[in-house]
């Protein structure tokens, strides 16, 4: 993950929100690091307030669930689909 | 200094970590009676435990014929004899009453048809004494971490355990060489908060961050390990770090044994399945460190694949996509996500990746932390206990079998709180501590707080990462690690300008990675350090320059001291080559071959 690409405020330092999300992208996985990671430093500077939230409440399923859900072996919850549908696109998967 | 006001927390008994090992032993102490308080910088199961799917090993003979016995002797071998055996043989023995626990306490463990614990085959795990592979893997589907995680943080809640979650563990509060808890930051609200303790246990986990390539997560700082150096306590055998056989190639993540368990096999740029000639018995599934070695040697020797004939590829076409799915489930997804192959059809591209730290804090079965000491290897540090992928029992010697970590966390877990319920006394009263033991912890952390040097933690860390993944990978020789000292020099010293952007004490994420950062650096040294020292050639530490295994000077510990420059003083503490009982007999060393 790159800071400097996350929401940055005035004074040049990454808000305290992106900060927390950041700290919540650490997962127990390489794997969910990487493509949580991603979404984080790629998609959410330019996504709305409705997808900052959900991206947020995202971050709160267990690690195998997230796994089932990228991989495509379980569906998502619908509320997370769009932010699942992205990081999976980006992966071909 | 800034005046930082500070939050005091007294217990009985404080964990830091929430992994397998943290969780355990929070769970057991808890379950004791003893005021409990664990701390840990991730939501408890989403700790690095959650990664591991393999399974855990125990000589339940579900499946064939299987004894404790035959698991110590594999584990004595794939430690290549220095694993102090009578820690072995207490892990070994204790396996199967371990994982029934688990069992009982939830784990969802898959089943065979009649009812009993599914095993499958595991790299180094065997039969009668190394004949052939044995089935001793139980794993909870593809779960099997979570699901321990999940069963435990459960268990420990249910036994009125306190979780300070989100919290990061600065320091250990150190006054006459005992261990009186640790000081903790807040990172939601930026408070700092002392806990205090009449043990503190360590269980903190690895440091595969050390590396560029690792199969680990970005968490794998092996904080305690470094505030262990920090008090002024050796850490060993850190040269001692482990090459996962199949990592994919460019990404890191791993590709589980339990592939090779099922069937796959490695091959080499001409086609062949090059493991039959290392190791003729155990082919593909021989231990880590000989199948990494092999790999490294097949490339050397111009036989790697690819443009840069640099990695080796691992086939599970020929396994149908039934098997593939049924009982390998996430390995498609993954080599289709990170290596961008389908497996049905195609190789996975795979490389030797840093996985696991043998090396740590030093301790006893018990779990209690021990220091030399006028002329004694194993001088118990009064107040400190450490458990897990931090700790060096040494159960792994110079090399972990798969699914021994599991099996050592919960078993040494466990330990720690039966020790812990023995000796600790309830509700005894904390004695106040002079100012400066928190003072000295405080002004470190206000002075990477205000760092306004020129480098970008980012930058340093990556320089470190890339100095030690050229230096100090699988094949090491003297003139390669003596130049990676150098290099690793000039970037322990870049740290003195290090730059932290953010001041804030809440969610600065810039900071914690700077704090991260020094602790990696202090286990990043004192590795290839100790690479260098040890003139020999034994488990995963292969010296080209000293091929051999040299039992007679080498058959030790490594354990070192690091100062804050960076220098390291080495001793050594005698391999325990004798077992705990007359339950069974000595594995004395010998050649190992698979
Ligand atoms: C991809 C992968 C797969 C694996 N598969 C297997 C397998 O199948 N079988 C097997 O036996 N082993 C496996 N392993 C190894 C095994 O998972 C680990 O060795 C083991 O889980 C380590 O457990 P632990 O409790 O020591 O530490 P961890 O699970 O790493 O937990 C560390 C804890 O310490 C906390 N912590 C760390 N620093 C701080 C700090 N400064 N302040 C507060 N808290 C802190 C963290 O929050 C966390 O809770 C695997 C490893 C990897 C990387």
């Amino acid at each position: 993950m790159d800071a400097d690409r996350l929401a940055i405020t005035p004074d040049g330092v990454p808000s305290r929100v992106s900060q927390r999300l950041r700290w919540r992208c650490r997962r127990g996985t390489r794997e969910l690091d990487v493509m949580l990671g991603w979404w984080l430093s790629e998609r959410y500077p330019h996504a709305d307030a409705v997808a900052h939230a959900d991206f947020d409440a995202l971050l709160d399923t267990p690690d195998p669930d997230l796994w089932d859900w990228l991989t495509g072996h379980a569906d998502p919850d619908p509320r997370f689909a769009a932010i699942i549908d992205e990081i999976r696109a980006h992966h071909r998967v | 200094m800034e005046a930082y006001k500070i939050q005091q927390h007294k217990y009985d008994v404080v964990v830091v970590g929430a992994g397998g090992a943290g969780l355990r032993a929070t769970f057991g102490m808890a379950a004791k009676g003893l005021k409990t308080a664990c701390i840990t910088k991730v939501f408890p199961t989403r700790s690095h435990t959650v990664a591991a799917q393999g399974g855990i090993a125990a000589a339940l003979a579900n499946m064939a014929p299987d004894e404790w016995r035959w698991h110590m002797y594999d584990t004595i071998k794939g430690s290549d004899w220095l694993g102090d055996q009578d820690a072995i043989e207490y892990m070994c023995k204790n396996a199967p009453a371990a994982v029934i626990e688990l069992e009982h306490y939830g784990v969802p463990f898959s089943r065979t048809e009649e009812g009993k614990i599914y095993q499958r085959p595991f790299g180094g795990h065997m039969q009668n004494y190394g004949e052939s592979p044995v089935p001793r893997a139980c794993a909870a589907a593809d779960r099997t971490g979570h699901a321990i995680l999940h069963t435990l943080y459960q268990q420990s809640l249910k036994h009125a355990a306190e979780f300070f979650i989100e919290y990061f563990a600065i320091d250990l509060l150190f006054e006459d060489g005992v261990c009186h808890g640790v000081l903790a930051w807040k990172l939601d609200d930026g408070t700092l908060h002392c806990f205090r303790a009449h043990q503190t246990v360590l269980a903190t986990g690895g440091y595969g961050r050390i590396a560029l390539s690792c199969t680990g997560a970005h968490m794998q700082t092996g904080d305690g390990n470094a505030m262990a150096a920090r008090a002024g306590l050796p850490l060993q055998d850190m040269e001692f770090i482990q090459f996962h056989p199949t990592g994919i190639y460019g990404a890191g993540m791993l590709i589980t044994e339990g592939v090779r368990g099922e069937g796959g096999y490695l091959t080499n740029s001409k086609g062949e399945r090059f493991m039959e000639r290392y190791a003729p018995n155990a082919k593909d599934l021989a231990s880590r460190d000989v199948v990494s070695r092999a790999m490294t040697v097949e490339i050397l020797e111009g036989r790697g694949v690819g443009l840069e004939k640099d990695h080796i590829h691992l086939h599970l076409e020929h396994l149908g996509p039934e098997v593939i799915h049924e009982m390998l489930p996430g390995i498609a997804e993954s080599a289709r996500i990170f290596a961008g192959v389908d497996v049905t059809k195609e190789p996975i591209p795979v490389i030797p990746t840093v996985h696991y730290s043998m090396g740590g804090v030093p301790a006893n079965y018990h779990g209690q932390v021990m220091t030399i000491k006028d002329g004694n290897p194993d001088t118990v540090v009064p107040g400190l206990m450490a458990i897990g992928e931090g700790a060096c029992v040494s159960v792994h010697g110079a090399n972990r079998l798969g699914c021994n970590s599991l099996l050592d966390i919960i078993v040494f877990g466990r330990a720690a709180a039966a020790w812990c319920g023995d000796h600790v006394k309830k509700d005894e009263p904390h004695k106040p501590l002079k100012a400066e033991v928190t003072d000295k912890i405080l002004a470190r952390f206000d002075k990477l707080r205000h760092a306004n040097g020129s480098l970008p933690t980012g930058k340093i860390r990556l320089d470190m990462q890339r100095t030690m993944q050229k230096h100090c990978a699988v094949f090491r020789t003297g003139p390669l690690l003596r130049e990676g000292i150098q290099k690793l020099q000039d970037v322990w010293d870049s740290f003195r300008d290090v730059k932290v952007t953010d001041r804030a004490l809440i969610w600065n994420t810039d900071l914690v990675e700077t704090l991260e950062l020094e602790n990696l650096l202090i286990q990043a040294m004192t590795s290839i350090k100790g690479a260098l020292n040890r003139t020999e050639s034994r488990g995963a530490h292969a010296r080209d320059d000293c091929p051999d295994r040299d039992d007679k000077n080498w058959l030790k510990h490594t354990v070192a001291w690091i100062d804050d420059r960076g220098n390291v003083r080495f001793d050594y503490r005698p391999v325990h080559l004798q077992p705990m009982t007359s339950d069974v007999e000595a594995v004395p060393p010998k050649k190992r071959v698979y």
